[in-house]
């Protein structure tokens, strides 16, 4: 059996010469041991080496950009070029964290010959901008470290593939740190070495995992891979039969496809908390409408509800000619019918309204208000994203609650009557931290209406009003 | 008004408190305070600064000793009026840091029940449980009780002072006002918030909530306290203020009496120990002029009253010689003739007739000061005996304040403004704390910080202010605090983070500052060798030896010839580079040069520029001249160049005028000035009656540089002369008994400069046959044999890396008479896997195994340790190569640090691979300054702060040591060989200088890849 092996040695790197070039001497480190594991052509020059230490690289040179190792970047990466290969190769491997196992055998018959199939994979790849390394071998094994070693030949000879094997030395392979320094200490030291042991002496001295290994590298032993699902999503486009103008006609056409988006998440005992609408304009960008629920939801027809009162704040700059409702992710469906006693009273829970504003009003002008322990009345409080939960507990959290007006003035305002002070000073004097010092004598003071209010004395000696008492 | 301040916190309330006692102490003074309370929490560590500074100054302050303290919801201020309070002070908080962890206390009830003399100011904390304190107070502690007020202008003041008026007036406790300080002024408010930060380990943005709201815990004008304040409380403060008397200067310290018989005084005691002394000292009878000595030294003892100490000391080394353990007592009391009767050194007197100060100083008004060095490897017996012997009641060691340096001070600030880790990281280890030209201000924004950015600035700044703030306590390394009550009466004692460690709350400083003495119970590296050696030498010899015997024959030509070569490595001291750069040029001749020569090269003497001349006039170039006859007196054992510190301290007496006062406080400020920056207030003085006794402005300027140089490494003659003497016997075991000195050497590591790998390089350089080791020949220990009429080393079990003492002694107990004979012999006596694996790696397997490969092989057969085939013969299965020869010399280097086979240099050299270069021992046929190229292994970096902008490299080649000089401009240019290179090729010019030869590095081209794996250390000393 024929694999091909695709290693991306640089995948964080690619994502920023992608972005930008030519690129300043960069580095990226691996964020426990601050080991540089990535670098460019400019960083090379300065005498920068993988595997040096962060300290050891900022010596050579004042001017490094230095960027943190994302595995998790690298992964979605590596997934995402495996959906890409997914169009022209059936069985793929994702092998973590940065390689590709293309299993080539069965595709043969469906390519001319390797030389064809080999550069249709090559051709999907380019557009990507991507540094990569190929192998080819008759065992998985085999093809990974010929592609880690940076092999980059065609050739499907069992017999050269695994000379070729065979002249790698024994830190080449994937074996972990203590393995390999196990076999160096008796003097084994190429793969080829290695090879010629029988395993029964193998076995007879290192641990079956090693013993599996060497028996896998050689293709004696099966070596089980588990191959690349496309992830699910929910995808549906409809091309409208007439270009609509006015978005109050799209209600059916659009509830055809929620009730499929109702069936395929019924099918699944799912909910989703937001259905992405895509508005195809003739000879004008598409709209993209993002659609949320909060508490999740399935229902065509609340679903419809929502949609409608999004339609009707948004303005069609060209005539419709289709739309697309997409749904990447969804969430469990988890019992909404609480006992019998504590029903909510009314037919709204907290989450529906918060929907439904949003919905009504736009994303951003629905927030919730959360208690900071910052001294500086400015800085107490502040917006935060609405959360049914937060409703109840921000408030109550406040520990012992400070004497303060429950009504702040949006801006402070310079104090022109007459007042008297009642109780003070209360001195805040703070916040140097970021900038916003403040250095404020606060009293409670009373107006000639007999209004309590919330005043200041600054250093200069200036009085304000910052808010009243109830 | 007078005001008096009873509640306020120093930096020693770690993490809380902003400023220092003595900040604090200036501050209370300037404001017009009548009486400053330092009051740390749990904590006596700051007061003895905050006396220090008032009793120097004579500042009209009167300083209360106080404490706060936590129990449950229970908050107190704790002040002492008197002697009594104070022990009882004392002993509350000893009991209570005693329960818990180090840095930590846990109080009880019963401890404040005790209180019978403290006075106490309640801090009621707004809780329910504050009525039923306040009745409890007023039931257990009527008349000795407060209501401590605070005014913090805070939100529910308002509440809080109807709440503690309430409880003044139910309880019937009187309210007094209190300052509650944590900073000496407003501006400290920051950094107070960056403290605050670092104790939660958050970001001040994080923790924003724990952060106090204003500046009103500073200490405020006694006009705002006035407002503040309602006058019957502030009457009240001043009430508790009168009545407080305690003065630290009471503190009398007791010696333990149980040293001296019933019957006798302790003097009469000391005059009988040094009586039977000198007879053993003095066989031939006791020259007249040391017997005056003896009678003068011993009438200042009397009249200054210090028999005691010289008891204490005379009985801890009197047990370590019961015990044959090899010590050496240094400082200026050490030096005494009486020292050497009572064998507490064994400094010659006869030899030592020039040293000048040799003894405690009346005018001078500083403590004897005697520190003993022990074997490092058997110190930790003589701390025993003396836990034992005074028990841990009456012994502790003194603290050493931790206090924050550059490193910290940027990791716990750059922490607090929400620096990230790495960013720190980075500037911790790209700035050179070296470099004198570039201050880290400077070379932190070279690094990329933003100066004029808010973060910038402030990142700066606080690390400034933080910078010597004390962190924590931690142990002094071997001061021991005996008395003969018990200790917390004294002064409160804390664990140690070492188990079964005590240690009082005071550093050496307060200690000097109360007049109370300790012993310095010391370490040292080379008095193990050197018992070692004479060990060796009986064993071998029969000849036996002793440090005393040693100086006792006075100087031998032989053993200078050596020194003068700069042949030093492995002798005391003189084996730095630094050092044995200096060796030819100074050419020691006698006992005393080598006094001079290992205080000359030190910072205080280079920055002074004093060693030049000192050469110059030493090799007659230059006339030994005296600007006047009082200086002539101090300065002419080292013509006329100041060299030690005790010739400096003289000298701002005789020719500035200093008191004898002053001239201590300029001692200790030499001390930690570099904590402190203290000593530019010394500056000034110095200058002006140096000038006006007619000295030239211009030596009164070097003599200024040579002070601020003392600061930083104080080397004084009276530990120099200790020294030379170790020094001098080294060499002499060097020069007569190199076999026996290198192994003693090797078996007493780690210690000293150098690897035992550099030690044995220089043991073959010594005609040494060095024998590898073996489980069939080798001992633990490093042993001497007879090989062919030379002496060999054949090294032991213990050079194994990893090989635990145990097992190497089992084999070695359980060797057959004829050696072991297979892998499966040594693993039947119960060795385990990892240790025959540890044993082949080292190639000790040799008898039986033809290579470590094989044997390797051979052990990882799992039938072979199985007990049913142990008899079958083992074969040979697979067809493994045998190791090559580079590595063999990788696995030798990993297994246990040394090689005896071929260099690198050589094997790289078989190979073609190194071109056309100068060995070590060719260098000397080269002209001076004429071009060279060298290459060798890196073995040593240095950059000592005695040498701006150079940095020492040792390059090892298959001869020998190169010495390459490279200078900081050609280590910038050429920053990837200077900080990377593990093999180095140095282009550069040769330089001579007697018999020493340097490289002037031009061009350093890194040669490492050739090295591969080849894991040699270099050791780098910053």
């Amino acid at each position: 059996m024929l694999w091909l092996y695709l290693h991306f040695p640089q995948l964080q790197l690619d994502g920023l010469l992608a972005q930008s070039a030519p690129l300043p001497p960069t580095i990226i480190v691996s964020d426990k041991q601050h080991v540089v594991v990535q670098l460019n052509d400019a960083a090379r020059q300065l005498g920068v080496k993988i595997g040096m230490g962060l300290g050891a690289a900022a010596a050579m040179s004042t001017s490094l950009s230095v960027y943190e190792f994302k595995v998790d970047h690298e992964q979605q990466r590596v997934e995402e070029l495996a959906q890409w290969l997914y169009l022209d190769t059936a069985d793929i491997h994702i092998s973590a964290p940065c390689g590709l196992l293309l299993k080539v055998s069965n595709m043969l018959s469906l390519y001319p010959n390797l030389t064809h199939y080999l550069e249709t994979i090559q051709a999907r790849l380019l557009p990507q901008n991507v540094q990569y390394h190929y192998g080819l071998g008759h065992s998985p094994l085999a093809a990974q470290l010929l592609a880690q070693a940076g092999y980059d030949k065609i050739d499907e000879d069992k017999a050269s593939l695994f000379a070729a094997v065979g002249k790698l030395p024994i830190d080449a392979l994937t074996l972990n740190t203590r393995q390999k320094q196990q076999l160096l200490r008796v003097g084994i030291k190429s793969v080829q070495a290695l090879l010629d042991i029988p395993l029964v002496e193998l076995g007879r001295r290192f641990d079956t995992e090693l013993v599996q290994y060497v028996g896998r590298l050689q293709g004696k032993l099966h070596h089980p891979v588990e191959f690349y699902q496309p992830t699910e999503t929910f995808q549906r486009d409809l091309i409208l039969l007439f270009e609509l103008e006015n978005l109050t006609y799209l209600t059916k056409p659009l509830y055809t496809l929620l009730l499929q988006l109702e069936a395929f998440l019924k099918l699944r005992d799912k909910l989703t908390l937001e259905i992405v609408l895509t508005l195809v304009q003739r000879d004008a960008e598409s709209l993209c409408l993002k659609v949320g629920s909060a508490q999740g939801e399935y229902r065509a027809k609340k679903w419809q509800e929502l949609c409608q009162l999004m339609l009707e704040r948004t303005q069609l700059s060209a005539p419709l000619q289709a739309i697309t409702l997409r749904v990447d992710e969804f969430c469990e469906s988890h019992n909404q019918n609480e006992d019998l006693f504590s029903e909510p009273i009314g037919t709204m829970t907290h989450a529906g309204l918060l929907s439904l504003l949003r919905a009504k009003l736009g994303e951003q002008a629905v927030y919730g208000v959360t208690v900071l322990p910052d001294a500086r009345p400015e800085y107490a409080t502040s917006r935060c994203e609405p959360s049914v939960q937060a409703l109840h507990s921000s408030f109550t959290e406040n520990k012992a609650s400070l004497l303060r007006p429950n009504f702040l003035l949006a801006q402070i305002q310079p104090l022109h009557d007459k007042v008297t002070l009642l109780q003070g000073p209360e001195r805040i004097s703070t916040g140097w931290w970021d900038g916003h010092n403040i250095e404020r004598d606060y009293f409670i003071a009373q107006d000639e209406q007999l209004r309590r209010l919330w005043v200041f004395r600054d250093r200069q000696q200036r009085w304000f009003v910052h808010g009243i008492f109830s | 008004m007078r005001y008096a301040e009873l509640f306020c916190q120093s930096n020693f309330s770690f993490l809380e408190g902003a400023s220092s006692p003595e900040e604090l102490v200036k501050q209370a003074h300037f404001l017009g305070y009548s009486a400053l309370a330092v009051t740390d929490e749990c904590s006596l560590a700051g007061v003895v600064r905050a006396h220090t500074l008032i009793k120097n100054t004579e500042l009209d302050l009167k300083l209360i000793v106080g404490s706060v303290l936590c129990f449950e919801s229970l908050k107190v201020v704790l002040l002492c009026p008197n002697k009594a309070a104070y022990s009882e002070l004392c002993r509350v908080i000893s009991n209570a840091r005693r329960r818990a962890n180090k840095g930590a206390y846990q109080l009880e009830k019963w401890d404040l029940l005790s209180l019978k003399h403290c006075f106490i100011l309640w801090l009621p904390q707004g809780e329910h449980e504050d009525a039923q304190w306040g009745a409890w107070l007023k039931r257990y502690h009527p008349n000795r009780s407060w209501i401590g007020m605070q005014r913090e202008l805070s939100n529910l003041e308002r509440q809080h002072i109807k709440h503690c008026e309430m409880l003044s007036e139910r309880c019937d406790i009187p309210i007094c006002a209190l300052g509650a300080v944590l900073m000496h002024c407003a501006n400290r408010i920051r950094l107070q918030h960056v403290l605050t930060a670092i104790k939660a380990n958050q970001s001040v943005e994080e923790c924003k909530g724990q952060l106090l709201v204003n500046c009103e815990r500073s200490m405020r004008t006694k006009d705002k306290i006035a407002k503040l304040f309602k006058s019957s409380w502030l009457q009240e403060t001043n009430t508790i203020a009168n009545l407080c008397h305690f003065n630290l200067d009471e503190l009398r310290y007791q010696y333990p009496s149980e040293l001296v018989p019933q019957g006798k005084t302790a003097m009469q005691y000391l005059r009988e120990l040094v009586a039977q002394g000198t007879q053993r000292r003095f066989v031939d009878g006791v020259p007249s002029d040391i017997a005056k000595t003896i009678k003068k030294e011993l009438e200042l003892i009397e009249e200054l009253d210090y028999p005691y100490f010289f008891l204490t000391i005379y009985d801890i080394v009197m047990y370590a010689k019961s015990q044959g353990i090899l010590y050496q007592g240094r400082g200026s009391a050490a030096n005494s003739v009486v020292c050497y009767c009572l064998e507490i050194t064994a400094v010659d007197p006869r030899q030592v007739a020039v040293l000048f100060e040799r003894f405690i100083s009346r005018e001078r008004n500083e403590p004897p000061d005697i520190d003993v060095d022990f074997e490092h490897q058997r110190r930790e017996e003589v701390i025993q005996y003396i836990y034992q012997k005074y028990g841990r009641k009456r012994a502790a060691l003194a603290a050493t304040v931790i206090t924050y340096r550059f490193k910290s001070a940027v990791r716990d600030v750059g922490k607090a403004l929400g620096i990230s880790e790495s960013q720190l990281t980075y500037f911790i280890k790209n700035v050179n704390r070296r470099d004198r030209s570039l201050n880290w201000q400077a070379q932190i924004i070279e690094l990329g910080l933003e100066p004029s950015s808010l973060k910038g600035a402030q990142f700066i700044e606080l690390i400034t202010d933080i910078m010597g703030f004390p962190r924590h306590l931690s142990q002094h390394v071997g001061g021991f605090v005996i008395s003969a009550g018990p200790l917390h009466d004294l002064v409160p004692v804390e664990n140690a983070s070492m188990p079964e460690r005590t240690v009082i709350q005071w550093d050496k400083d307060d200690l000097e500052s109360l007049a109370l003495l300790k012993v310095d119970v010391l370490a040292l590296g080379m008095l193990s060798a050197i018992r070692k050696t004479f060990e060796m030498v009986y064993q071998h010899t029969g000849r036996s030896l002793s440090i005393a015997y040693l100086t006792q024959r006075q100087d031998d030509p032989k053993v200078y010839e050596m020194i003068q070569k700069a042949d030093t490595v492995g002798v005391f001291q003189i084996e730095s580079r630094a050092q044995m750069s200096m060796l030819p040029r100074l050419k020691p001749r006698c006992y005393y040069d080598l006094v001079v020569q290992i205080a000359i090269v030190r910072p205080g003497p280079i920055q002074g520029d004093m060693v030049h001349p000192f050469l110059k006039r030493r090799n007659g170039e230059e006339a030994v001249s005296y600007p006047s006859e009082a200086v002539k007196a101090v300065l002419e054992r080292t013509l006329g160049v100041p060299i030690f510190q005790e010739q400096v301290i003289k000298l701002a007496m005789v020719a500035a005028g200093f008191t004898g006062g002053e001239a201590d406080q300029l001692r200790r400020a030499m001390a930690s000035w570099k904590k402190t920056g203290e000593l530019m207030q010394f500056k000034d003085k110095l200058l002006k009656g140096m000038t006006e006794r007619g000295y030239e402005h211009q030596f009164a300027e070097r003599i200024f540089e040579q002070i601020c140089g003392f600061g930083e490494y104080g080397f004084p003659e009276s530990h120099s002369a200790s020294f030379a003497v170790l020094a001098y016997a080294s060499s002499w075991l060097k020069l007569y008994y190199p076999a026996m000195f290198y192994a003693s050497l090797l078996n007493s590591l780690p210690m000293g400069f150098y690897s035992a790998s550099q030690l044995l390089q220089d043991a073959k350089r010594h005609d040494v046959f060095i024998l590898p080791v073996c489980v069939n020949h080798s001992s633990y220990e490093h042993t001497v044999h007879q090989v062919e009429g030379q002496w060999a080393i054949r090294l032991g079990l213990k050079i194994i890396k990893g090989l635990r003492q145990s097992i190497a002694n089992l084999i070695v107990e359980k060797r057959p008479n004829n050696g072991y004979s297979s892998v499966q012999s040594v693993s039947k006596l119960g060795v385990d896997k990892g240790a025959l694996e540890r044993l082949a790696s080292a190639n000790a397997l040799r008898d039986f195994s033809q290579d470590r490969y094989a044997a390797r092989w051979q052990l990882m057969n799992q039938e072979v340790t199985l007990p049913l085939f142990t008899d079958l013969p083992s074969k040979q299965t697979a067809d493994i190569q045998s190791p090559s020869d580079f590595e063999t010399l990788l696995e030798d280097h990993t297994a246990m640090g040394i090689s005896l086979n071929k260099h690198p240099i050589t094997l790289l050299d078989e190979r073609g691979e190194l071109g056309v270069f100068t060995r070590m021992n060719e260098l000397c046929k080269k002209a001076h300054k004429s071009m060279v190229t060298v290459v060798g292994v890196v073995t040593g970096k240095q950059s000592p702060g005695t040498a701006a902008g150079v940095t020492f490299f040792t390059l090892e080649d298959d001869t020998g040591n190169i010495n390459v000089v490279v200078w900081a401009g050609t280590a910038r240019a050429q920053k990837k060989a200077y900080l990377g290179a593990k093999l180095l090729e140095v282009k550069g010019i040769v330089e001579k200088e007697g018999n020493v030869i340097h490289v002037i590095a031009g061009r350093l081209i890194d040669k490492s890849p050739l090295l591969q794996g080849f894991d040699t250390q270099s050791r780098h000393f910053h």
